[in-house]
């Protein structure tokens, strides 16, 4: 049932960032919610369902943002497969954990669309252009994420709200 | 034989789901590379879902932002309509002045045995959504198929071009804005009628691509549709040059463009409703 809240509020979410945030941040001030979403799910949920969660995620990235079919539901779940396999390797909890994997996808993001750009013929904005849409996504993603995390604590009913202990919280 | 396929899918399902959903994404990024018209039905089905939520937080942004601007905005508004009555004078001069020269083109065109423009039905529309992220310009606008809207029409307001058309469902359209790095209009400038290509920087701005170094451009300087891509009318407004540069051993001229379209105040659009080819654009 927590998977369906999850994939329910980033439904809810799309629809608000594509109409109300728009309207009222500036236009390279675009927060991914949906990439903190799967990043979220990643230290929440097991393997199998976190990860059709995530590929969900992505999709819906995909579909509300007019890009193309595949593009971020591939990036949403090599994350998660990355996520999971540092946790099996290194213990994380807390909110630093999910600071941590927020500076790494949006890390990972530049080579993948780079690579993309190769791959599928891709037009992406040139490396000036990028940076600053870069920088944007990544500031206004790191100031949402705690907000983010509040609303899906409490709409999941874990305990510890903004410093949420995951690994002993997980939902059933 | 399949008995040892599902002991082993059994023993290794993580891995087989995974391999799944990446086999789903990389095709589903192949097909919308082939450009294969199936690959849009997704898209279409989520277009149609979510307009009607789309439409209706949009409009209620705009009940508060005319809230804001008619009860609490009211301080510069005594200056703001003395400007507009200013403008209103200038733009009655101008129009009797637009007046003789359409009537002296029309004389002119007879008389050269040019064929007037056929008139396109117009399509007004609003824009309901923009895209999520900061990494694809487009908006959705709440006019689909039903209305007449086909994939490649041109898209463009008061003020200049918009975009075209990329997908539509029945009731509503996801429109490629020019500023997006994936869209490209032909376009010269108006003074030195220089040709090249404008492309989206992903960023607000456009960019006028394979202009040679020895063309005249200077910063200031209006860029219109050329009409030679097919889908713009020629003479449509893209936007102003914001600067030119020419560096040493390149061939090309980096021509930075401001859209004269404002996207973040954009609310209301017209589609041409009729597509145009490369036959009718091209004259002889």
């Amino acid at each position: 049932m927590s998977y369906v809240i999850v994939l329910l509020l980033g439904v809810v979410a799309a629809l608000l960032q594509s109409t109300l945030l728009r309207a009222l941040f500036p236009q390279s001030f675009v927060p991914d919610i949906l990439l903190l979403l799967v990043l979220y799910g990643s230290l929440l949920f097991p393997f199998g369902k976190g990860l059709l969660l995530s590929f969900a995620l992505g999709l819906l990235s995909d579909l509300f943002s007019g890009a193309p079919e595949g593009l971020n539901a591939l990036f949403s779940i090599t994350l998660f497969v990355m996520s999971k396999s540092i946790q099996a390797r290194v213990f994380m909890k807390g909110f630093r954990a999910i600071w941590g994997l927020t500076i790494l996808a949006f890390v990972l993001k530049v080579p993948y669309y780079a690579l993309l750009s190769v791959l599928f013929g891709l037009h992406f904005p040139t490396a000036a252009d990028g940076v600053l849409i870069w920088v944007g996504e990544f500031v206004s993603s790191l100031f949402l994420m705690p907000v983010l995390f509040y609303v899906v604590s409490k709409a999941l009913g874990l305990q510890g709200g903004w410093f949420l202990e995951h690994q002993g919280s997980s939902p059933a | 034989m399949m008995g040892k396929v599902f002991t082993l899918l059994e023993r290794h399902w993580y891995s087989a789901l995974f391999l799944v959903l990446l086999g789903g994404a990389v095709a589903m990024l192949f097909s919308r590379a082939e450009k294969q018209p199936e690959s849009h039905s997704l898209q279409r089905g989520l277009l149609e879902l979510s307009g009607p939520f789309q439409k209706g937080m949009t409009k209620g942004v705009g009940f508060f932002e005319g809230l804001w601007q008619r009860y609490v905005y009211l301080v510069e508004l005594e200056d703001e309509n003395r400007l507009l009555l200013e403008l209103i004078e200038e733009m009655k001069r101008e129009r009797i002045q637009l007046l003789e020269f359409q009537g002296e083109n029309d004389r002119l065109r007879s008389l050269l045995g040019f064929k007037q423009d056929f008139q396109k039905p117009l399509l007004p529309a609003e824009i309901i959504a923009k895209d999520l992220s900061g990494w694809f310009q487009t908006a959705v606008i709440d006019r689909g198929t039903r209305d007449g809207i086909e994939e490649g029409m041109a898209v463009v307001s008061v003020q200049g071009i918009v975009g075209q058309v990329m997908e539509s469902s029945r009731g509503f359209s996801r429109v490629l804005l020019i500023t997006d790095p994936n869209n490209a209009v032909a376009g010269l400038i108006q003074r030195s009628r220089a040709r090249g290509i404008v492309v989206g920087n992903g960023h607000q701005l456009c960019r006028l691509k394979y202009l040679h170094r020895s063309e005249d451009v200077k910063t200031g300087d209006l860029v219109l549709a050329s009409g030679l891509d097919g889908v713009y009318p020629k003479g449509v407004l893209i936007g102003t040059i914001l600067k030119a540069e020419t560096k040493d051993p390149e061939l090309f001229q980096r021509v930075a463009i401001k859209p004269s379209v404002d996207f973040r105040r954009l609310e209301e659009v017209v589609v041409l409703c009729e597509k145009r080819d490369l036959e009718e654009t091209v004259r002889p």
